[in-house]
């Protein structure tokens, strides 16, 4: 076991390391670099050699990333290119917190509403109440999230002056106003994202019904609720691990756009107008941030499986 | 069997995809207005008679404009999807077929690539090569190669080692004949279940990167842009918000029934 913890561990790093490698190779070949977009375009040649040499751009690349991993893993991204003065590390510590507390409200509401529904799907199956839910999912599944929250501002917003479209309070500043805001771009992430789930889960669980320990356990006088919640669900919990996982990603990708749309001011909406305006570092950075968060979610996953299912063996992963 | 249960989930997924289908192509020769031309006169108005959908802020049709921009929806979804299955049929069908190496390097890409929500990536990779239709294009070709290798792949590994391939071998049939005329044929419906469901990750991909403004550029209609610009007068005329979007729900709706009805069996 932790010889295939320690395989998932470096497989972690080294994906972070090529993602990283990627995107510096990426960003350093774009024509016109960091000091052309400091400086504007008319700037001379001598002065772009100056500040070029200033900022480290004419050593080798290689060099300049590994000092770049260096500064990373310290915490210093280097200096925003939009912004001059103010370091990446200032940018993102006030966008962090409000996106992570937007997912953190997205995914409870999510599995609130979820698990319970796909338990009702599964404990009526083929019923009225299974095939409601069923369609329902269908539908759902198929609305964009940022037009869901066109439509919830439309709703909550305009018609029902419930929240103010725009009008968003810092978490630092008044917590709870923060939460109420952020309520409504959470259910446009989460209602899309639950309806997914509700069909994995209730697909997950009629497959495990199908095995034939079910019918053993039937067929000894369990009653059809015990089975469901005693043993069905346990061994319907593996898939839906590594499910959540992927879902949990998604609901922060969900993020970055639905923060455009409820002008939310957390690390999408700064991805989204870092990269109109070219400015790479932060770029870089968020992509590495939400790489980051990305793979050691999933590494907490393949950890958990382990736990959860001792039939894995470290040399099948 | 007797009687087979009508596939309705297929029949309504194919009206659906048929009606917006048939109403994008009729765009490309004929809308009930220009897309382009500005009526200051007609401007945010709600749906009538002469404008089904009403009219936008610089007094467009907004009909039209949908009509239009389903049509590049549906072009960025369809040339993205076909760049991912080329590339991905065969790399799934190399790689499951010989194994080895350059299996485990292929295979370790695509699973990380997997790992990544593809709105995610296509704004990283959109980030390099600059906004545009082109661009994106190109982005979410290559990010819908994995799935096809993926799922090739496993069907190849299946097929491999069964008895038809086998006597095959002994033949002397040569490997690519071996992979496209018999092992392929087996996996057709997970090919078409994996084309409708990158399918609808495209469309939505397509409509969230124009809603960032990072897809489609004007003055090409697009559904996404229309949303994002529709935002801004939310208050005075919520129709034009509503329609466009109604239209990406029943594109990737379409969709989803069809992938259902291919699994009914």
């Amino acid at each position: 076991m932790m010889k295939y913890i320690t395989r998932k561990f470096v497989t972690l790093i080294i994906t972070l390391l090529l993602i990283s490698a990627m995107t510096f190779g990426a960003f350093s070949v774009i024509p016109g670099d960091a000091s052309v977009s400091r400086l504007g375009t008319e700037a001379t040649q001598e002065q772009i050699e100056a500040l070029r040499e200033e900022m480290g751009l004419n050593r080798p690349i290689t060099e300049r990333y590994a000092s770049w991993v260096f500064d990373a893993i310290h915490g210093d991204f280097g200096e925003s290119l939009r912004y001059s003065g103010i370091t990446v590390q200032e940018l993102l510590e006030d966008r962090l917190p409000v996106t992570v507390l937007l997912a953190v409200i997205a995914l409870i509401m999510m599995f609130a509403f979820s698990v319970p529904l796909a338990l009702l799907s599964v404990r009526f199956r083929n019923r009225w109440q299974d095939t409601v839910i069923s369609q329902l999912v269908q539908v759902v599944m198929a609305i964009p999230s940022f037009f869901l929250g066109i439509l919830l501002t439309y709703l909550f917003g305009i018609a029902l002056h419930m929240f103010q479209p725009g009008k968003f309070i810092s978490p630092s500043e008044d917590f709870w106003a923060s939460v109420r805001y952020l309520i409504f771009p959470a259910m446009a992430i989460a209602l899309p994202k639950g309806a997914m789930v509700i069909r994995f889960i209730r697909n997950a669980v009629l497959g495990e019904m199908k095995k034939e320990y079910v019918r053993t356990a039937r067929s000894k006088g369990n009653g059809k609720d015990r089975i469901l919640y005693v043993h069905v669900l346990r061994n319907a919990l593996i898939p839906v691990i590594t499910f959540g996982a992927m879902i949990a990603a998604q609901v922060l990708a969900g993020s970055i756009i639905v923060e455009q749309v409820f002008s939310v001011p957390g690390v999408g909406r700064l991805l989204v107008s870092s990269i109109s305006a070219r400015d790479y570092p932060v770029v870089q950075a968020i992509v590495i941030y939400i790489t980051a968060i990305v793979v050691i979610m999933n590494f907490a996953v393949d950890v958990l499986y382990q736990i959860a299912d001792p039939r894995v063996k470290g040399d099948q992963g | 069997m007797m009687r087979r249960k009508k596939n309705w989930n297929l029949i309504i997924g194919l009206s659906i995809t048929g009606v917006i289908l048939a109403a994008a192509i009729l765009a490309q020769f004929w809308t009930p207005y220009s897309t382009t031309e500005m009526d200051s006169s007609a401007v945010n108005l709600a749906p009538c008679l002469l404008h089904p959908m009403g009219t936008d802020n610089f007094g467009r049709d907004v009909l039209s404009r949908v009509m239009n921009g389903s049509g590049i929806t549906f072009l960025t979804a369809f040339t993205s999807v076909a760049i991912g299955a080329f590339f991905g049929i065969i790399l799934g069908a190399v790689t499951g077929y010989y194994g080895g190496l350059f299996d485990e390097v292929v295979m370790g890409v695509v699973n990380m690539i997997l790992a990544f929500p593809s709105i995610l990536l296509a704004l990283i990779f959109i980030s390099f090569l600059g906004a545009g239709t082109g661009n994106l294009i190109a982005a979410l070709g290559i990010l819908y190669i994995p799935p096809f290798v993926r799922i090739v792949r496993s069907e190849v590994i299946r097929c491999r080692d069964l008895d038809f391939v086998r006597s095959a071998k002994v033949m002397g049939v040569k490997p690519v004949r071996i992979i496209f005329s018999h092992i392929l044929p087996n996996a057709v419906i997970s090919i078409l279940s994996t084309l409708t469901v990158t399918f609808n990750n495209a469309v939505l991909s397509e409509a969230g990167m124009s809603y960032l403004g990072l897809g489609v550029q004007p003055p090409i209609p697009s559904l996404g842009r229309m949303l994002s610009e529709a935002q801004s007068y939310l208050s005075i005329n919520p129709w034009y918000g509503l329609f466009p979007g109604v239209v990406i729900i029943l594109i990737i709706l379409g969709f989803a029934l069809i992938n259902e009805g291919l699994q009914y069996k």
